[in-house]
């Protein structure tokens, strides 16, 4: 029996596209979708971010979704990247045995701090246990898609929740739990967290500098990300077209502190050693790595301190995607999921936008120029506060 | 599926009943008005004083409750299921956004306000730097976080894991679930909080009892999902079905199905004794474990006029949350 767990289908929906060729094409011109704050109703226009450029009507128009209805813009992203995912893996509403996983923190937050300040009617109370909760923002993403899917599940470890979601997504086909999984994350920019994280006082004024010497903090961002999982046996089965197989994955503790990640990277060097290992490959089988990069000077100096101990001197090409989309937190890890997928298929280094100067000490040199390259094995690393490191390994599919 | 069995060998509570004990078994207390908050234990015996002051209620319990399952045995994962997360801190931000607007700046509140905050500071506290997750599904959070350990244990990933389980209910969010009618009917069900920690383990040696299977369903029927895990686990005895009914008809129905599918099936209750929480699934795992450990489901836990001790082997624990559905069967050691 092939244990082989395969992506058959992705989704993305973030500040630099609504769908997979929009994104390409802006991480391949390196325009970044980092901004002036426009759809959130803050009145913090010092911070950049980076948001989906549309506002809930004209999602709510694109999907032909009743406007009467309240919808936290969490569940509106997720509904079009795991739209865009489904279609791409042929599956329509014959299906009926899939496996929704979605990652998410803020959840439905955006609709519970809306109705908090207008005061909570009755109305309000009954909106927000429809759209409060993080595992709420799953079943209406599911609701959406008819009975497409017979169970929901959300992980939450903050930053690394949607790539958690994945690694879940694929145990649960190899036990046999599950035949079909939609697997990735989803969040909205709040006014919760985006005051939450000018308390920390890690937030950027200019767009992120990612791994350079001069980075101030991160941009927050917001979107969506999916990707279809099933094992390679059942894909042939049903003709499905294999985008590209999960060779493994990993998930460490820095166990260090709430927010600030180990000056060593225990955490991040453990979840990708286990991913290396999971994979049976040796530092040197990897050829790009999608960096968690958020531009704060704790996280990446950690991070590469924990590449530079896993891949000594012989580092592959890093970059950080974040100066492109910004940190879009739960959803960051199936967001590079997707762009390290579209690397892989296109066989092109993403750039890291806005690097000028190396960290002393070690820092990673990353990718600048826009370059092609041979690519068979990718790593994506997504991690998060309370030192919840995860890191993913995809390789292009042969047969 | 690999021939690895997952056992429950140790479980601690603070919960409505007495903390850290078993004794409701015997003698619950009896839970009454429309909130009963969890029932604290002396916080300075588990945690220095320092240390608590910087630390919300659900922090407290969690660590507490971890430390009691666990002791200081080291493990291959700590997963954990809360369905509102640290919801006392989530709520000061809320509240604090409102009167303030956007000019507060509360940096310890809003690290303590995402819900892994409980899984990692309990990992932090045990230096572990294993697999460690967060899941938040409602009323089923602790059923996802089981499914996990389970799943990875059968995977022979892990061999042992501590999944907790913690909701607190903090003022605001009880006003808005009890406006929704989502906290039980207060005249049998109060709304409460619970903070269960459990030991998983794939070897049997003191276990409680075998997690033999979990069942997790999304707009389907008890029913379906019965025939289901008897599809997988070919045709298992049930000697009791445990549910989360919490007193609302609406609600309550949804049980009627599996019941009426498993005649002669004696029905045992425990939200009357835990309360209603996302994490009162919890109370009834751990509430299962107990009598399988017995081999009898007390009187406390039966409904109906047949009260006395009724002899169990295995028992299915079935929850509905929102539009989500599980089942779980535990089975006694053999």
């Amino acid at each position: 029996m092939s244990e082989r767990i395969v992506i058959t289908g992705a989704g993305i929906v973030s500040a630099i596209g609504n769908n997979k060729r929009q994104c390409l094409e802006n991480l391949r011109n390196g325009f970044s979708g980092i901004g002036e704050v426009r759809y959130l109703p803050t009145v913090h226009h010092e911070f950049p971010v980076g948001e989906v450029k549309l506002s809930n009507a004209q999602i709510l128009d694109l999907l032909g979704i009743d406007h009467n209805q309240v919808y936290s813009r969490t569940t509106l992203m997720g509904i079009m990247a795991v739209k865009e995912a489904l279609a791409q893996a042929g599956i329509d509403n014959n299906h009926n045995h899939m496996t929704l996983i979605s990652g998410t923190t803020v959840g439905g937050m955006d609709v519970s701090e809306q109705l908090f300040s207008q005061g909570m009617s009755q109305e309000d109370c009954t909106n927000c246990i429809a759209t409060h909760t993080c595992g709420a923002s799953t079943c209406a993403i599911a609701n959406h898609f008819g009975g497409i899917f017979n169970s929901t599940i959300t992980p939450s470890t903050a930053c690394s929740s949607a790539l958690n979601a994945i690694m879940l997504g694929s145990d649960l086909i190899k036990a046999g739990m599950s035949q079909m999984v939609v697997a990735g994350g989803s969040e909205c920019l709040t006014l919760f967290h985006l005051n939450g994280f000018k308390s920390l006082m890690i937030l950027d004024t200019q767009r992120c500098k990612p791994f350079d010497e001069h980075r101030q903090g991160l941009n927050l961002g917001e979107g969506a990300a999916f990707v279809v999982l099933e094992s390679e046996e059942h894909a042939m089965n049903r003709k499905a077209h294999i985008i590209a197989h999960i060779a493994g994955y990993g998930n460490a503790c820095d166990a260090f502190h709430q927010t600030a990640s180990s000056p060593d990277g225990e955490g991040a060097f453990l979840a990708m050693s286990k991913a290396l290992n999971e994979a049976h490959m040796k530092p040197q089988d990897i050829e790009y790595i999608n960096a968690h990069g958020t531009g704060t000077p704790n996280n990446d100096l950690s991070e590469s301190a924990a590449i530079r101990r896993l891949f000594d001197n012989n580092v592959p090409p890093v970059s950080s995607t974040k100066s492109f989309t910004g940190h879009t937190t739960s959803a960051s890890g199936s967001i590079e999921t997707v762009i390290s997928l579209l690397a892989l298929q296109e066989q092109f280094l993403p750039i890291n936008l806005g690097w000028s100067t190396p960290i002393q000490d070690g820092g990673i040199i990353p990718v600048t120029e826009p370059r092609k390259a041979s690519l068979n094995n990718v790593m994506c690393n997504s991690f998060g506060f309370g030192g919840n490191d995860s890191s993913l390994i995809l390789s292009k599919h042969t047969k | 599926m690999a021939a690895n069995k997952v056992y429950i060998k140790s479980i601690a509570h603070i919960s409505a009943q007495l903390p850290l004990s078993d004794e409701w078994l015997s003698s619950p207390v009896v839970l009454r008005g429309d909130f009963v908050p969890a029932c604290e234990p002396l916080y300075k015996d588990y945690i220095s004083p320092m240390a608590a002051r910087r630390m919300t209620p659900i922090l407290k319990r969690a660590l507490v409750t971890a430390r009691a399952a666990l002791g200081d045995k080291a493990v291959d994962a700590i997963i954990t299921g809360t369905g509102l997360g640290s919801a006392a801190c989530s709520e000061k931000l809320i509240n604090a956004m409102i009167e303030e607007g956007e000019s507060f700046s509360m940096p310890t509140q809003f690290m303590q306000s995402t819900h892994n905050t409980i899984g990692s500071l309990v990992a932090i506290n045990s230096k572990c730097h294993a697999y460690n997750a967060t899941y938040s599904q409602d009323g089923i959070s602790a059923e996802c976080a089981l499914l996990d350990a389970f799943v990875q244990m059968k995977l022979a990933k892990i061999k042992n894991a501590l999944v907790g389980v913690h909701d607190e209910l903090p003022h605001g969010w009880l006003e808005v679930m009890k406006r929704g009618k989502i906290t039980g009917n207060p005249s049998q069900v109060p709304a409460s909080e619970t903070s269960i920690s459990m030991l998983l383990d794939t070897n049997c040696d003191g276990a409680k009892c075998e997690i033999a299977g979990i069942e997790l369903a999304f707009n389907t029927s008890f029913d379906k999902m019965l025939s289901s895990l008897k599809g997988r686990l070919g045709m298992p005895q049930i000697d009791a079905v445990m549910t989360g009914k919490n007193g609302w008809e609406g609600h309550d129905k949804q049980y009627d199905e599996l019941i009426d599918s498993l005649p002669g099936v004696p029905e045992l209750h425990y939200k009357h004794i835990s309360g209603e929480s996302c994490a009162a699934s919890s109370f009834g795992i751990y509430a299962s474990a107990l009598c399988l450990e017995r081999g009898i489901a007390p009187a406390s836990l039966q409904c109906g006029t047949n009260a006395g001790n009724t002899p169990v082997k295995s028992i299915l624990l079935a929850s509905a949350s929102r539009q989500n559905k599980t089942l779980i069967l535990l089975k006694s050691c053999d």
